[in-house]
């Protein structure tokens, strides 16, 4: 697995350095300055996008973003639109809302010379707005019954509903060409509070990704994103810079 | 590294094994929409259980209402009670359902000579979300039953509503004396 992912990165490196190699000057001493790059990385989560087009009761966006704060630290968040409309046995139902996510990603990975790739373990705190649409329901009734199962009543609409979690990261994200990054992540979510509505229940929360009706939820996402390099900042002071 | 990996592989496990759905049905203890539940007694003896035989339950007049759910037979068996419970569903679409209990004749063998009695139920109800494999339940608050046969023709001499809030069929609804 070490080696693999070292034979990947490293293959990356070969395409980045065939870029930059006529920038370089040959350096007199043995040891590689090192200087990193801080900036703003922006990107967009495909998956939510590609299942917009393919789901007919989807539509969602999310836009993530990190900044560097230290070598190893970054402050990353997440923020995302969702509209999905479930079906399930007994009900159908609409939840339409926004989630921020905001938290700390931590690159585990160490770079080789120049590269920036990173795998990272990170925590966020997530907080949802959202409105709840229940559009149809059925009347459990488990005997034979002449009467139908099936309650005529107008949609029901619920406002005002919020939800607050914390999640735990795993992502990679990794360098492709210049300052473009792709990257996977999961994530386990843990739900803090609620408010729910009243007669109904939050089956489906923007951003949360609920298993059953647990507090507990998972996701994942999967993400194109553009790095703003904004200063650089040397690694090792002591030794001279010389491009 | 190394401890990095054991990390995710830990992660992916909690994932997969919360990813996982619990069974999408609804608990049979689970208390949902109940029945209307009545219990037999002696008329002349009130505290006393009288038992039913061959009792037919009818809605709009000639809908059978099952009243036997265990018999799997496919003839009418499943339509007659015995005994000294019933339980009747009541039209949750609606805010009245009329029944029309019809109780052979004890004295007579011949399965043509029966009584019909009708009363109308009226009742509010009041739709409740269970849980997701569930749904919504109703419950009920009986507001009266009528009884529209003449005095002397009905076969239930006495009706007296025990609990007007139907939330269980654990327990006794109505009484009924005859």
């Amino acid at each position: 697995m070490k080696y693999t992912l070292k034979f990947i990165f490293s293959l990356t490196l070969v395409l980045v350095s065939k870029m930059s190699f006529s920038q370089q000057t040959i350096k007199k001493d043995s040891i590689v300055p090192k200087t990193d790059r801080y900036g703003l990385r922006v990107g967009a989560d495909l998956y939510k996008i590609t299942r917009s087009l393919y789901d007919e009761d989807y539509k969602g966006f999310e836009i993530t973003a990190d900044y560097r704060y230290s070598k190893k630290i970054f402050i990353a968040g997440e923020m995302g639109n969702e509209n999905k409309t479930t079906d399930e046995a007994q009900m159908n139902f609409t939840t339409k809302g926004t989630y921020f996510k905001v938290g700390v990603d931590y690159n585990m990975y160490e770079n080789w010379l120049d590269m920036e790739n990173l795998i990272t373990l990170g925590l966020r705190y997530g907080v949802s707005s959202f409105s709840q649409e229940l559009n149809s329901y059925s009347i459990y009734a488990p005997y034979p019954s002449p009467f139908e199962g099936q309650s005529a009543i107008l949609p029901r609409e619920f406002d005002g509903l919020s939800a607050h979690w914390i999640e735990i990261v795993a992502g990679v994200k990794a360098e492709v060409i210049n300052n473009v990054f792709l990257g996977f992540s999961v994530r386990l979510n843990h739900l803090v509070s609620n408010k729910k509505p009243e007669n109904f229940d939050n089956l489906y929360i923007p951003g949360f990704n609920r298993t059953y009706e647990a507090d507990f939820g998972v996701g994942f996402n999967y993400t194109v994103s553009y790095f703003i390099p904004l200063y650089k900042k040397k690694n090792i002071p002591k030794v001279e810079d010389k491009k | 590294m190394k401890k990095f990996l054991k990390i995710i592989v830990a992660l992916f496990c909690a994932i997969s094994i919360f990813g996982c759905e619990k069974d999408d049905i609804c608990p049979d203890t689970t208390p949902t929409t109940p029945r209307l539940i009545f219990e037999f007694y002696e008329f002349n003896n009130p505290n006393v259980l009288r038992s039913v035989s061959n009792l037919k339950v009818f809605v709009n007049d000639t809908e059978s209402v099952v009243l036997n759910e265990s018999s799997t037979a496919t003839d009418s068996t499943k339509f007659i009670a015995t005994g000294t419970k019933i339980a009747l569903p009541l039209d949750f679409n609606s805010n009245e359902t009329t029944f029309k209990l019809r109780l052979d004749d004890p004295a007579s063998s011949d399965p043509l000579v029966f009584f019909d009695d009708d009363m109308t139920i009226s009742y509010n109800s009041e739709q409740i979300y269970v849980s997701r494999a569930c749904g919504f339940k109703t419950n009920f608050d009986i507001i009266n039953i009528n009884q529209t046969d003449a005095v002397e023709d009905r076969w239930i001499k006495n009706l007296i509503i025990e609990l007007p809030n139907v939330q269980t069929e654990n327990e006794i609804h109505v009484k009924i004396y005859f």
